[in-house]
């Protein structure tokens, strides 16, 4: 043991640099780059007022930046890069004799056991690699405490220091192991690469294909399972949120790293050295990894460039074969070898193929699934919302249910040829079914276009079952954790909870909340309530207004939004809730009489009290033209002829970009065009006759095309 | 007592050894004499625990050497590429081995250097190839291995120094009951120093054995006869080569020198006389009879 | 007191041996004198120790030296027995060598003229 001590801290001292490099490095990348932050923080609280100093608002800022590394040091991604980088980087300075042949018979011909020897090893990384960087690290809140900004520093920097460690170790397992299995510094470096990122590239690329054909197929699908299982990107979020996210898998994998990297090693011939795979009994299963990895990304970027169904399938197999031609080639270094093996090349091509055939002809039947409403014990819908977000909510009804799988076959059936994603005009509605064995089957993505969706009277009734369902309704209530910031108002104070408004019809300046703002005279866009009671208030009958909206309140055009985050258990969360015209008891909550007065304003009643000419336009195109924003000419317009009538209109119809949230009416090619008359814009052109035809006017000069704010009218009402 | 028990080796498909076996007993000093790319440094390698044999082990008084810290506590393996940690000094390689090894003599090592003129506190990578060397015997000796395997290690000393070597090879091996494997193509060197001596050829151990019996086995005469052919007379025996010069019969006999004469003198001849052959010359017969480029 | 001829193809115990007898029969090597330590001589001679050992065990085989537990090898006392003895093979090599000449024609006034020379008067 003695001996074994010796050799630890004696191999601790040639990677003295090593330790200092840590030190350095860690040091750079946080409490140094933090300085500047804590300059401004200090700064920011010298010139505090009493009022800022009570908005609690305030506060949590100033403790968002001082006690978040990641805002305070470089961002997120060189952080996450530069300790894993270190990390991997220590590992190959600590495991370097494993790509020299001579170093490493010499330390072969050591009298240490392989497995003392690589515990030694790591032990060296954790006092020269680790620990430096631990101490660089911990200068941070010993910084922070010296410029007095205890009262702003909370456990997170804690937490989050280790994640950087955490990260660090990870660098260092997997350049370990690289390491272990490779004799060549390039082939490690390639091998931390694939590993540390490979397989989830791939899968991007592979989800790529599959959306090329599978068109009911969602939009995240492989995200979703990278953010649960990929290490490296578990580690990545939980540094920065580390009360969202689990570092789980990253630790999982960690631990993983280590063992094989043990194994490796034990096992690795000694002069395995210089030679680009040090274990030969590797080298076939690497070059099947690496081309079929080669062939899934040259698919994907030729799929990409050129389009064409030809071009992945070449792609694909030519990389593979290509791909297992050059690590044949890296092996031997003989081009005659490098060919002697090539039927396994083609296999891997051929085995890409079949893979991208499988999507092709849909072999699993992934489109063909028509859910059986009996069988299943729920259905959870997620889909866009007025916001721009996802509303979430699970069916477990029998009539819920049944719509939900009328929807589905809806959208298998729309979808069918048609190649959609990302497209903000086409409606994106994902639904989840479970059986009976608790077994989840595939979500669904929508790929029609709102018009047609909007035309079909089956659609709009399935629609309606949800949408006027209690358990839509829990499920807004759930998602936005109303009862939680009820329950959280007993034991909390009330700063804890804001809630925001902000405007959200008829674009910036003259109507909307800008006026609401002027008019009540608030300063800023938080209600700002301090009294608990107000706050509660306002919860308790937004629960009651979701509770009692049906379909027709939700086809209305929000007034405003608000929104409402805090701490619960201490993880923050936030929300978003569209506020209608309907909604009196909410209204009257938040600002009183007078807010619901407002409301009325801007939901049409404007039209009446300001000088605003409003037509009726009509196109020859189709609403589907209209709604993708296809350039139209005008055909037929006419004028309101009293404010009520304008009123009326305007109340009848609903934002253009809105048209896609899949609850919204059936829209007709008709659109609303208001003219503010009191305009002082300078393209507007002033002193006009009041009985001018402005839309002509606006046909006849481009410039004015964006003077009037414009409406699908709804047809359906 | 060191012993190798059928030891292969294979690098892919080449074969660097082939069922090599060797007992040795301690204190001698065993001369590995082989042609390029026969195999030896494989062979110590293997001895000393740095390579894995595919199949066969290496003993060190009973004990498995592979993965064995106390087997190689008492391995010295010179190599023919002087490796030494990376940009160290004499002074640094001290540290080194007093960091791994139980038994390194730092006053030893020290005492050494100013024997052979060893600055401590050079770069070694700076030195000359054959300082070098010197540089690896001195650090080999300050261990006070029990086994000391140098690869062409001779080869790359100037005769003033493998003096020196030699001397304190000596010394060393009556101190401490060293033993030595010489492995190397300088077989006059080897001939002189060595008790035992083997030949390794393409991975196989042809022969092995006491200096005595390698050279025995062949022997050459000059035999003048009257009448009767000297071939007639060794009938029975391989005889390697037979040159004439006139009635001067120079024979080479695979044969013991004794029987070789005895035969010839039963014809009483005018003139006979025993050439007795060096090992190399004994090392170029034996590579020639496996037919090794004449 | 001993040396090597590296172009002596004989082995060098042998080489020691032979030396060893000699310096005895010409009385060059005392009776009862201490040989050199198998240390010192291969330190001197920079030759394997045991090739030194095998030398002194062949001497002490043919009676030349004894060897003495922790003392170290010595010249044997009865150095008469094999001056005596190395005398005796003297004569054959002269005999033998008498012999040869015979052959060749040489006569006994030849001879006789030769042990003149040698031993005078």
């Amino acid at each position: 043991m003695q001996n074994k001590k010796r050799s630890v801290f004696y191999m601790a001292r040639r990677h003295a640099v090593l330790a200092l490099v840590m030190f350095a490095a860690a040091f750079f990348m946080v409490p140094f780059h933090a300085l500047t932050v804590f300059d401004t923080v200090r700064g920011a609280i010298r010139a505090a007022d009493a009022d800022s100093a009570a908005n609690p608002y305030w506060t949590r800022n100033i403790t968002a930046m001082v006690s978040n590394i990641v805002e305070a040091g470089f961002n997120q991604e060189i952080l996450t890069f530069g300790f894993a980088g270190l990390g991997f980087f220590s590992a190959v300075i600590l495991f370097k004799h494993l790509f020299s042949r001579k170093q490493a018979l010499m330390i072969a011909s050591l009298p240490l056991r392989r497995q003392t020897d690589f515990l030694e090893r790591v032990a060296v990384y954790f006092l020269t690699g680790l620990l430096p960087a631990a101490l660089g690290l911990l200068l941070y809140p010993l910084i922070a405490l010296a410029g007095g900004l205890a009262p702003y520093m909370t456990g997170k920097i804690a937490v989050q220091i280790l994640m950087l460690l955490m990260i660090h170790l990870y660098g260092f397992t997997l350049g370990a192991f690289c390491a272990s299995i490779t004799g060549q510094v390039w082939a490690c470096a390639a091998g931390a690469l694939f590993l540390g990122g490979g397989f989830e590239f791939a899968a991007n690329c592979w989800q790529r294909v599959a959306w090329h054909y599978l068109y009911t197929m969602p939009v995240e699908v492989v995200m979703p399972i990278i953010r649960r299982w990929s290490p490296a990107f578990s580690l990545y979020k939980a540094l920065r949120q580390p009360e969202l996210f689990s570092p789980l898998a990253g630790i999982v994998c960690t631990a993983v790293f280590v063992v094989l990297a043990y194994l490796a090693y034990t096992r690795r011939a000694a002069e395995g050295a210089e030679h680009p795979i040090a274990i030969k009994a590797l080298e076939m299963p690497l070059s099947v990894i690496v081309s079929l990895f080669a062939g899934s990304i040259t698919g994907y970027i030729f799929m990409t460039f050129f389009g064409k169904e030809a071009a992945l399938l070449i792609a694909a197999a030519g990389g593979a074969v290509v791909g297992w031609i050059m690590v044949q080639l890296a092996f031997t270094l003989d081009f005659r070898q490098a060919f002697r093996r090539l039927p396994a090349g083609f296999a891997c091509g051929v085995l890409l193929l079949i893979c991208v055939f499988g999507f092709r002809f849909d072999i699993f039947g992934y489109e063909r699934y028509a859910p059986d409403p009996q069988k299943l014990t729920a259905v959870t819908v997620q889909s866009g919302n007025v916001m721009g977000g996802n509303e979430n909510y699970t069916l477990k009804q029998p009539d819920t249910k049944a719509a939900a799988c009328t929807l589905a076959g809806m959208l298998r059936d729309a979808a069918t040829g048609r190649r959609v994603y990302h497209d903000p005009v086409y409606p994106e509605m994902n639904l989840t079914f479970t059986s009976g064995h608790g077994e989840v089957r595939r979500a669904y993505a929508g790929g029609a276009s709102s018009a047609e969706m909007h035309g079909m009277t089956a659609w709009q009734a399935a629609v309606n079952t949800l949408l006027n369902s209690d358990e839509y309704r829990q499920g807004r209530i759930q998602t936005g954790c109303l009862d939680e910031y009820l329950a959280a108002l007993d034991t909390d104070a009330a700063g804890n909870i804001y809630i925001y408004g902000w405007e959200q019809i008829y674009g910036s300046g003259g109507n909307g909340w800008e006026s609401y703002k002027t008019a009540s005279g608030r300063q800023n866009d938080a209600f700002n309530y301090r009294n608990t009671d107000q706050i509660r208030k306002v919860i308790e009958s937004l629960k009651a207004a979701i509770q009692r909206r049906t379909l027709s309140s939700l086809q209305q055009d929000p007034v405003f939004v608000i929104h409402i985050s805090g701490r619960i258990n201490n993880v923050y969360k936030d929300s978003s809730f569209a506020v209608y015209p309907d909604d009196y008891e909410l209204l009257r909550a938040l600002g009183g009489e007078e807010l619901i007065e407002m409301a009325g304003l801007l939901s049409g009643g404007f039209a009446e009290v300001t000088d605003c000419a409003v037509y009726r336009v009509s196109f020859d195109a189709s609403v589907t033209d209209l709604i993708e924003g296809k350039i139209c000419s005008p055909q037929k317009w006419m004028r309101a002829s009293t404010k009520d009538e304008a009123k009326e209109w305007i109340r009848a119809s609903i934002k253009t970009n809105d048209a896609d949230i899949y609850y919204y009416p059936a829209v007709g090619n008709e659109e609303i065009w208001i003219f503010d008359l009191n305009d002082q814009s300078e393209q507007i052109p002033g002193n006009l006759d009041p009985d001018t035809d402005l839309v002509q006017l606006v046909m006849e000069q481009q410039e004015l095309w964006y003077w009037p704010a414009k409406r699908f009218v709804s047809k359906a009402r | 007592m060191i012993k190798a028990e059928s030891i292969t080796k294979c690098f892919g498909r080449k074969v660097a050894l082939d069922r090599v076996s060797l007992t040795l007993d301690d204190g001698h000093i065993f001369g590995l004499v082989g042609t390029n790319g026969a195999g030896k440094s494989t062979f110590l390698r293997v001895l000393t625990g740095i390579l894995k044999a595919d199949s066969g082990n290496a003993f060190l008084n009973g004990q498995g050497v592979y993965e064995n810290p106390s087997a190689k506590q008492q391995i010295c393996y010179v190599s023919d590429e002087p490796a030494f940690v990376t940009g160290a000094t004499l002074s640094d390689m001290d540290h080194f081995q007093a960091a791994y090894y139980a038994a390194h003599d730092s006053a030893r090592l020290r005492e050494l250097c100013e024997f052979f003129s060893l600055p401590m506190n050079e770069r070694i990578s700076s030195f000359s190839k054959g300082t070098q060397k010197r540089a690896q015997i001195v650090l080999a000796l300050s261990r006070h291995p029990r086994l000391l395997l140098c690869d062409e290690t001779f080869d790359g000393l100037d005769p003033v120094m493998r003096e020196s070597f030699k001397r304190v090879l000596g010394e060393v091996m009556l101190d401490e009951q060293m033993t030595t494997i010489l492995a190397g193509h300088s077989l006059q060197e080897m001939e002189n120093i060595c008790d035992s001596v083997g030949f390794l050829h393409e991975g196989k151990l042809l022969t092995s054995g006491d200096m005595d019996h390698i050279l025995s086995r062949f022997c050459k005469v000059q035999v003048v006869l009257e009448n009767g052919e000297p071939n007639a007379l060794l009938n029975g025996l391989t005889v390697i080569s037979d040159r004439r010069q006139g009635r001067l019969s120079i024979l080479t006999v695979r044969a013991d020198e004794a029987e070789v004469q005895e035969r010839l003198k039963a014809a009483s001849p005018q003139y006979l006389e025993a050439i007795p052959l060096s090992l190399e010359e004994v090392f170029i017969l034996e590579m020639e009879e496996q037919g090794y480029a004449k | 007191m001993f040396f090597i001829n590296s172009r002596d193809k004989t082995p060098i115990y042998e080489q020691l041996c032979r030396q060893a007898r000699e310096q005895i029969a010409l009385g060059v090597l005392k009776p009862g004198e201490p040989l050199p330590s198998v240390r010192s001589l291969s330190t001197e001679l920079g030759i394997n120790p045991n090739t030194i050992q095998r030398a002194y065990r062949m001497m002490e085989d043919e009676g030349l030296t004894v060897s003495i537990p922790g003392k170290g090898n010595f010249v044997t006392e009865d150095t008469d027995a094999l001056q005596q003895d190395h005398r005796a093979k003297q004569c054959e090599t002269v005999r033998r060598e008498l012999a040869a000449l015979k052959k060749l024609g040489g006569t006994k006034s030849d001879v006789l003229q030769l042990v003149d020379e040698v031993y005078g008067g």
